[in-house]
């Protein structure tokens, strides 16, 4: 073939050219720590990597949801723990009461103020807030669940002959929370205070009557009562901590997920830095050697300066 | 006379070698120049003397009158120009195309935590958040804040998408504009080289410079060319003629209503421009089917979105109790977004309106809340086969896919170019050894001549001054 002048310029100014080039996109990746920078560099990695980051994103967001939770369960479990030992107290104090060697004074000055004093704390109890919500009114989460009311006169239970009865009122909805831990996993987070709680409180008002009534016949059926309910609250601490194991699986199972999933992207996405660096050291080296031919292929040397 | 005219031989000799040394110092000029062939002179002897008068009988005839330039040839080989010309256009094509879709692409940005799927993600996970605490107005404002960023983020994309196809306006008519200026400068060059081949003379540079434009408009817009016996080219585009001896054709672009008003091109006669390959069809191949592509399924994602969104949002309950809202609206509030353009948020929305409820009254529902959240794994797009966030992903990859093939193309077709360009050089260019060389062959033959013609001169002394004294 015949060579021009032109040609082996342009051939050296070519080689130059892609030689930098190459150099030049090594570079970039060091610098960016990227495998690359644009989807058409590699679409497969790409699709994978928005992929993969899209779903990293969610998981991060059903922890949060998963924490959040966990949070609001346990303020549940230590509530309901608080009225498990209200009721064991009460029972001590029924149980001292229904000794017949105790006067009506005693009944109704010691224990009567006491269970009053226990039932007030039940309520507390009841309209527990967590982070400045009621956790168990259903959704009414800005309504204190329980009041303690007397009858209204048009209510069927209204007893003319005593009027000032008292009993707990719900003030709540039937509201059941679910909290998201997954794509498909669901849980429900809440107790509303109606089904379990309010009898209890009913319970303990009864025994509180009985003791301030010195009615030592109805304070043993509202001792049989209260330990009915006390079992219901018990089943609610049991569900709960069932919950409170599902939701910390969930947990589990989306940080190790999580740690999965970042490494996964960083092998997609992360350049070897060691290769990259080996590699530009390379190219480094094969861009001198081409400049140093480059030089030589345009040098001004040509029959010219040998003819005279 | 055979003395004089030996003179004259000597001079004839030095008059061809020196026109030889002119030619030599013009492709030395041009060594660099783009287009130039190479040229040479080349040499042949002149009408040999006749066997008349008074040279008859005085030897053997017929002897050589000497040497002249009889033609300056010009180094060319068509055939290398037609493939040269058929892969310049098929690469040139590919070059468009890419230049146009990256610019997309680098708009786009999708893989930054600017793309539009980092978007989404935040506006579903500012869902599930609410549903976690409905009441919380800060969750609810940083909601409303991240859907008014998703939604920025549409209506950025599609104005990109229309920016780009129309800047591409300019550079259609650009290079229409060039294509009729090389038309109708070949048509010139057409007529004065049939002229000067008329008169039997190479047109050696004009027929350089008509070359230089046919490969520009085989890059442009890939025409091909064909030279009638009269030394004139006649140039077609997509098969229909641009220049037929001194007259040439024009193209034009008109605003096309059916197609946002942009620029169509066509022929000045009316009829519709096609063209197989070259920069104008990779421009028009982007603008007209790939971006529009990708538009109609950004716009079919926002519709689709705001659809689903809006469905589960107008039957949800707001802290205040307000149902029956839209969540996302078009450019006009009472109607829901025809595209990505018009995408809005309701503007009627605000912090204690915004539904996460799926009943009234009950600040602590976040029930809605979190079936708008859920609507990130359903299967809505394509017919219910991929979710929101997938059918997006599924279009970065086309468009990351299309813009590779682009690039690859261009890259392997520009290797082809290279070689038919090194193929043709090798015949048309011009190396400077070999001007040397022959630099040094027609000195030496001007210094031998001009010897002979001091041999001549002295043999006329002999003969004018030192043939005896006679009658002096």
């Amino acid at each position: 073939m015949r060579v021009t002048s032109r040609m082996s310029t342009d051939n050296a100014v070519r080689h130059m050219s892609e030689s930098l080039e190459q150099l030049h996109k090594l570079q970039e990746k060091g610098a960016s720590g990227k495998n690359f920078n644009y989807a058409s560099e590699n679409p497969t990695g790409a699709s994978l990597s928005l992929n993969l980051r899209s779903t990293l994103k969610t998981s991060q967001a059903y922890l949060d949801t998963a924490s959040l939770t966990y949070d609001w369960m346990s303020a549940s479990e230590f509530a309901l723990q608080q009225l498990e030992d209200l009721a064991i107290r009460t029972k001590n104090l029924t149980l001292a009461g229904l000794n017949d060697t105790l006067g009506a004074d005693e009944r109704i000055s010691a224990l009567a103020v006491e269970v009053d004093a226990i039932l007030n704390e039940a309520v507390d109890v009841a309209n527990t807030n967590h982070k400045g919500q009621y956790i168990f009114s259903g959704f009414q989460i800005n309504t204190a669940p329980i009041e303690l009311q007397t009858y209204d006169p048009a209510d069927p239970q209204y007893d003319p002959s005593n009027p000032g009865k008292q009993h707990a009122v719900y003030l709540g909805d039937a509201g059941v929370m679910q909290r998201s831990l997954g794509p498909s996993q669901s849980i429900t987070m809440n107790f509303t205070a109606d089904n379990e709680i309010r009898p209890f409180l009913d319970a303990l008002i009864d025994i509180r009557d009985a003791l301030n009534n010195n009615d030592t016949t109805a304070l043993r059926t509202a001792l049989g009562v209260m330990e009915t309910t006390v079992d219901g609250v018990d089943k609610l601490r049991t569900s709960n901590g069932a919950r409170q194991r599902q939701v910390s699986s969930a947990t589990e199972y989306l940080e190790k997920t999580k740690i999965e999933l970042s490494s996964l992207l960083s092998q997609n996405d992360d350049a070897n830095m060691a290769e990259t660096i080996s590699l530009m050291r390379n190219q480094e080296i094969t861009y001198q050697a081409v400049l140093e031919v480059g030089s030589r292929a345009i040098s001004a040397l040509n029959l010219f300066e040998y003819l005279r | 006379m055979p003395t004089l005219s030996g003179v004259n031989l000597s001079l004839n000799a030095l008059l061809a070698n020196s026109q030889a040394m002119e030619i030599i110092e013009h492709n030395v000029a041009n060594a660099n120049t783009k287009g130039y062939h190479r040229q040479e002179a080349v040499m042949r002897t002149t009408v040999p003397s006749n066997l008349y008068g008074m040279d008859r009988g005085i030897g053997a005839g017929v002897r050589g009158t000497g040497v002249e330039v009889g033609m300056i040839k010009r180094f060319s080989l068509s055939f290398f120009d037609t493939r040269f010309r058929s892969v310049t256009s098929e690469a040139k094509e590919w070059e468009a195309q890419r230049d146009v879709l990256m610019q997309l692409e680098m708009s786009l940005a999708e893989t930054s935590t600017e793309g539009l799927t980092n978007k989404m993600d935040e506006f579903w996970n500012g869902w599930q958040m609410l549903s976690n605490d409905p009441s919380n107005t800060s969750l609810r404002a940083q909601l409303l804040d991240q859907s008014q960023a998703l939604v920025n983020g549409f209506n950025r994309r599609a104005d990109q998408m229309n920016k780009i196809r129309a800047n591409q306006d300019l550079m259609v008519k650009t290079r229409v504009g060039e294509i009729n200026s090389a038309g109708s400068r070949i048509a010139e060059l057409n007529k004065e080289i049939s002229r000067v081949f008329s008169i039997g003379e190479q047109p050696n540079d004009l027929l350089d410079e008509r070359d230089m434009l046919l490969d520009r408009l085989a890059e442009l817009a890939g025409a091909t060319s064909n030279v009638q016996a009269n030394g004139q080219v006649i140039v077609s585009i997509g098969g229909h003629m641009l220049v037929t001896g001194n007259e040439s054709l024009s193209l034009t672009t008109v605003p096309d209503p059916t197609n946002s008003n942009l620029s169509q091109v066509q022929w000045a006669s009316g009829a519709a421009f096609t063209a197989n390959h070259g920069e104008l069809v990779g421009i028009l191949t982007a603008r007209d089917t790939i971006i529009p592509q990708q538009q109609a399924a950004l716009d079919a994602l926002a519709v689709e979105f705001a659809n689903q969104v809006n469905n589960l949002h107008s039957t949800g309950f707001g802290l205040d109790g307000t149902t029956g809202l839209n969540f996302f609206t078009g450019g006009d509030p009472a109607n829901p977004p025809t595209g990505a353009l018009d995408l809005r948020l309701n503007t009627n929305l605000n912090v204690t309106n915004l539904a996460a409820a799926e009943v009234t009254g009950a600040p602590g529902d976040g029930g809605l809340a979190k079936k708008i959240a859920d609507l990130q794994n359903s299967l809505v797009m394509s017919g219910g086969t991929v979710t929101l966030n997938a059918y997006y992903a599924s279009q970065v990859t086309q468009l990351g896919l299309d813009v590779e093939r682009a690039q690859i193309n261009a890259h392997n077709q520009g290797l082809v170019v290279d070689a038919m360009d090194m193929q043709r050089e090798s015949v048309t260019g011009v190396n400077l050894d070999e001007e040397a060389a022959n630099m040094a062959k027609f000195q030496r033959a001007y210094q031998a001549a001009a010897r002979v013609m001091n041999a001549y001169d002295e043999m006329l002394e002999r003969v004018i001054n030192g043939l005896g004294l006679v009658g002096r």
